[in-house]
């Protein structure tokens, strides 16, 4: 099958080149992306500042147009409006209209999707449920919002139409430990409803967390690509791990790995996330709901 | 051929040969420029469409009224939010301490000029704060990266285009609901307490007062008014009544001419259809024959003795005591006009060959021309006669260029006007004919007469015309004598009209312009004007009617029913003020036919308004897709002033009239003068061809002299803005569609 039209994005030889106002080339955002995102995978674009993430999103959704190469997305060329009906895109900071409140906005998205009154009414507090956006916060305007709210808020607009792919661009950006852990939660949530997430981050915890595959760019090239796992596996240290033994027992383990050879054997306690300890902290201190539930605090507004 | 056209025949032959003319064929290539700059709008909307349509049918079947309404509700929600409608409590009171500081001549004056500041102020409100709005709300979205959400939705950017149209035509449609609403309730307001004053005035004025019947009217019918019209023929096609014809006196059937003055007051116009064949020949030329009467009645008077030989040395004025002087031989001048009555010859370019022999010039191109032509034989009562030729240059370069009509004739008008003092010129059935002299085969030349004869042969009428003023207005001499005072006579044709009342409601509009004497005598007297009616049916004519006019406002009378039923009257009108001269064209003087509510009325401006602002927006949008806002600001309004400021820089013609002004004497830097500007203004022509025309978004003009505005005036913005709107919207998609929306 043609990976074109199966594939979630295929490109090829995908190029970007900027040029100047007398049409000399200035800068290769991109150069020759030949990439492969299968439907229902989460994708990991990593790269540090500058490498071409960002341009790679754009030219997916039509925002700019490749100098060279193809680009395809759910079996169509890249930018067809035809296809935004299957797209959510969260960039990487929220660009809304500032003068609209939480729910105006929602709506507003939602009728380019061609989404009847009555539909919107049941779903704009069902997605501002979703990311965590309280009754007060819906209406007000989102000049008003924190950052984190106006990620919560530029979020719901992107899962508006329940797209089949998703792109986050720097989703975790502004969020707090909590909010990032929920925005992971949800990544594998949509993940399991066999969405497929593009995700562009160069917070590189958050990629491990949640992606199946990355690539990595560097300069605008692709410099390597593949299974999370695969890549981070380091082959020559192999890591046993046990629960409830006693030091006695510890140094018999210490002095078995002697005896097999492995003279420098590190045995230790494993440590903690710091993001884990955060949420752990937070959830200890917050009063239970009378379901039994954790309750989670909205993030801060900036007033 | 008249006697004198056949004894001045060799004279015509080697006048046309001593010009030594050789016109150069290039009538088809000259008209084919031409036809493509006067479809060159065309060509570039015909572009436009098919390339919209064929780059753009995929956004334009996926076009989707919602969409389109959800991003127009945005830009909308947007402006609100933006407080745009707090400039309206500005302009309310800058109307209101505008119309309290004003120095109105009386209430229906103060009105007038309330209303047009309440236009004004409205139209100004709306176009900055729609150009504004309009022209920075894309590239913000650009800048701001708000459109990143927009374009990776199913919206097209078809639907953006029209989106951002809808949405801030909305917005203009809220301003001015505000300041309709604020406009209509000060105008009430104001029309109220000036109506009660006008009636005071009446309750104290004497029966016989000249103003009396424009006041009644007013208190009748209120200050506020729309009022709809039964007016004269059409005019504009002097081919056919114009509505307004100037004499000497007033035609009778007795009398086989038509008698207009001479001292360049009155001029005759007769026009012609001429053959295309006949203009390809390059060494046509055409030829006039003069038959006019002439009449001398009486000696000049001291003025007019001044006026014809002023003497720079006299301390007294010139005396007529005991000396009957009288005029000269009746002379004529003639000037070639085109469709819209502008001069195409001039008389300078045309040849008097009876005259010839007198020409006291060396110059072996010289000839004499048509600036002053003398009648013969030259008699104070009799008829004379005239030959006017225009040679082959001129036909060439000026008659065969003129654009065809839109019926697809060439005519030209032969415009007469005689120039001696004291003298009425007569025309009669034959007073002019034409023929044209070109070679046969064997260059011998051949004599062809031309019919004035328009469709289905019927003979065109001539025009008889008044001096125009810069205005185009044509003035009537103010007279005390009456068998001396000029006559206007407006033409009403109405098949079918039939009056209501017992007296019929006439206005009348002038301008009035004064002489130094008149105004050193009777600066502060009124113009006099008096009208009667004549019933072409029934042969009614009503008693004279006296009323006295101004610039500029109208003035009401009432005329019986029996002159005007029928709808088949003229109407003769004298200015009986000496020095006084009044100006009318065709449309001063209407029967009020029927009354309209001001409030539609004033809806009907803000209708007008609306599609200003309308149009102001499209461009705006159109411009903010490749420029940013602040060069968008500029560039849209040198699109919508283009045109104008075309207009006012005026036609440059003649640009070897120009070149001789600067002195220009070398041939060929007068020929690079002449050719540079000649190709600038096509170029101007051209360019103003394809802007949209303002002139077409009449506001003020009706509404403030509290005429109903007509379907036509609705029309015609809305033509503009359709066509002009609708390819600046595709040229703004176009853009917009491989625009990258990332910075």
């Amino acid at each position: 099958m043609n990976p074109a039209n199966s594939a979630a994005v295929y490109t090829k030889d995908l190029t970007k080149i900027y040029k100047d106002f007398w049409g000399r080339p200035k800068v290769t955002a991109l150069h020759d992306l030949n990439l492969t995102i299968e439907r229902g995978e989460v994708f990991g674009l990593l790269g540090p500042n500058g490498s071409g993430k960002s341009t790679t999103i754009k030219l997916l959704l039509g925002l700019i147009f490749p100098t060279r190469g193809v680009a395809s997305v759910l079996g169509q060329p890249a930018g067809n409006t035809v296809i935004n009906e299957r797209i959510g895109f969260l960039p990487e900071e929220s660009y809304l209209y500032k003068f609209l409140n939480g729910e105006e906005t929602l709506r507003f998205y939602g009728k380019l999707f061609k989404i009847s009154h009555r539909e919107l009414k049941k779903r704009v507090p069902l997605l501002l449920d979703k990311v965590g956006l309280d009754e007060p916060s819906r209406k007000r305007k989102l000049r008003e919002y924190s950052k984190g709210m106006a990620r919560r808020i530029g979020l719901a607009q992107a899962l508006i139409n329940d797209p089949d792919l998703i792109l986050l661009d720097e989703p975790t950006t502004g969020l707090d430990p909590i909010g990032t852990r929920e925005m992971k939660d949800l990544i594998v949530s949509l993940k399991k409803q066999g969405k497929t997430v593009i995700l562009c981050s160069h917070l590189l915890a958050d990629v491990q967390d949640v992606c199946d595959r990355i690539t990595i760019l560097f300069k605008g090239k692709m410099q390597t690509l593949g299974d999370v796992r695969d890549l981070l596996q380091v082959r020559d240290i192999t890591q046993i791990e046990a629960k409830g033994l006693s030091p006695v027992q510890i140094e018999e383990v210490r002095q078995f790995m002697a005896r097999m050879g492995a003279g420098n054997a590190a045995i230790t306690h494993p440590t903690t996330t710091l993001e884990d300890l955060f949420i752990r902290v937070v959830r200890e201190n917050t009063p239970a709901n009378g379901d039994g539930a954790v309750a989670v605090a909205p993030a801060a507004s900036r007033s | 051929m008249s006697v004198i056209a056949k004894i001045f025949a060799g004279s015509i032959a080697s006048g046309i040969a001593a010009q030594g003319v050789v016109a150069q064929v290039t009538g088809a290539n000259a008209s084919l420029s031409d036809r493509l700059a006067g479809s060159f709008g065309y060509i570039i909307a015909a572009i436009i469409i098919l390339l919209g349509v064929a780059l753009g049918l995929a956004d334009l079947l996926r076009l989707n009224p919602k969409r389109i309404w959800a991003i127009g509700s945005v830009s909308f929600r947007e402006s609100i939010r933006r407080r745009v409608l707090w400039v309206t409590p500005l302009a309310m009171l800058g109307i209101i301490a505008v119309s309290q500081l004003s120095h109105p001549f009386d209430e229906q004056d103060a009105i007038r000029q309330t209303t047009k500041y309440c236009l004004f102020a409205s139209g100004v409100v709306v176009v900055i704060a729609t150009l504004i709005l309009a022209c920075t709300s894309l590239p913000k979205e650009i800048d701001n990266r708000v459109i990143y959400t927009i374009v990776t939705k199913p919206a097209t950017r078809l639907e953006i285009v029209l989106g951002k149209t809808v949405g801030f035509a909305r917005t203009s449609a809220a301003i001015l609901l505000v300041m309709g609403i604020f406009s209509y309730a000060y105008l009430q307001i104001n029309a109220a307490q000036l109506t009660s004053s006008i009636r005071a005035r009446l309750a104290n004025l004497p029966q016989t007062d000249q103003s009396r019947d424009t006041l009644r009217h007013y208190a009748d019918e209120g200050l506020l008014q729309a009022r709809n019209y039964t007016l004269p023929a059409p005019g504009g096609v002097w081919g056919v009544a114009p509505g307004l014809q100037m004499y000497a006196k007033v035609p009778q059937a007795s009398d086989p001419y038509k008698w207009v003055f001479g001292n360049n007051e009155q001029d005759a116009i007769y026009p012609f259809e001429l053959p295309d064949d006949l203009l390809a020949h390059p060494d046509t030329s055409l030829i006039f024959t003069l038959n006019i009467a002439t009449n001398q009645p009486r000696p000049l008077t001291r003025r007019e003795i001044e006026a014809e030989a002023p003497d720079p040395t006299a301390t007294t004025r010139a005396t007529t005591q005991g000396v009957a002087k009288y005029p000269g031989p009746p002379r004529i001048a003639v000037t070639l006009l085109n469709e819209n009555a502008y001069a195409v010859v001039t008389p300078a370019e045309m040849m008097d060959p009876v005259h010839q022999s007198e020409l006291k010039s060396a110059d072996p191109e010289a000839f004499k021309n048509v600036n002053s032509v003398r009648l013969e034989p030259s008699e104070r009562k009799g008829v004379g006669q005239a030959i006017v030729v225009v040679p082959p240059k001129p036909v060439q370069e000026k008659i065969a260029k003129l654009p065809p009509a839109a019926d697809g004739k060439r005519r030209i008008y032969l415009m007469i006007t005689g120039i001696t003092l004291a003298t009425q010129y007569g025309y009669g059935a034959n007073a002019v004919g034409l023929s044209a002299q070109i070679s046969d085969a064997s260059g011998n030349p051949m004599i062809i007469p031309i019919p004035r004869t328009g469709a289905g042969g019927k003979e065109l009428p001539p025009t008889f015309r008044g001096r125009l003023t810069s205005t185009r207005l044509q003035q009537l001499r103010g007279e005390e004598d009456r068998t001396e005072a000029p006559v206007g006579v407006f033409e009403f044709r109405q098949q079918g009209f039939s009056a209501g009342e017992d007296e019929v409601p006439f206005e009348f509009r002038t301008k009035v312009e004064r002489t130094s004497d008149a105004q050193s005598t009777e600066a502060e007297n009124m113009t006099r004007v008096e009208v009667e009616i004549r019933n072409r049916k029934t042969g009614y004519t009503s008693p004279a009617i006296e009323m006295t006019a101004d610039s500029d406002r109208p003035t009401f009378f009432r005329a019986p029913r029996a002159a005007v039923d029928g709808g088949d009257f003229d109407l003769h009108l004298r200015s009986r003020t000496e020095g006084h001269f009044v100006g009318l064209r065709p449309s001063s003087v209407a029967v009020v036919s029927s009354s309209q509510s001001f409030a539609f009325n004033l809806l009907k401006s803000l209708l007008i308004l609306w599609m200003l602002s309308v149009l102001v927006v499209i461009i705006s949008v159109f411009c903010s897709t490749f420029v940013s806002w602040p060069i968008a600001v500029v560039l849209t309004l040198v699109i919508l002033l283009g045109r104008w400021c075309v207009t006012q820089l005026g036609d440059p013609a003649s640009p070897q009239q120009m070149a001789t002004d600067l002195g220009f004497v070398n041939p060929v830097s007068s020929r690079v003068f002449t050719d540079t500007l000649g190709a600038l203004n096509k170029l101007l022509t051209i360019t103003a061809k394809v802007l949209p025309d303002l002139d077409q978004f009449r506001v003020t003009e009706d509404i403030e002299r509290g005429v109903s505005i007509s379907t036509r005036s609705l029309i015609d913005p809305l033509m503009v803005l359709l066509t002009f709107g609708t390819l600046l919207l595709i040229l703004a998609y176009l853009l917009l569609r491989k625009k990258e929306v990332a910075p």
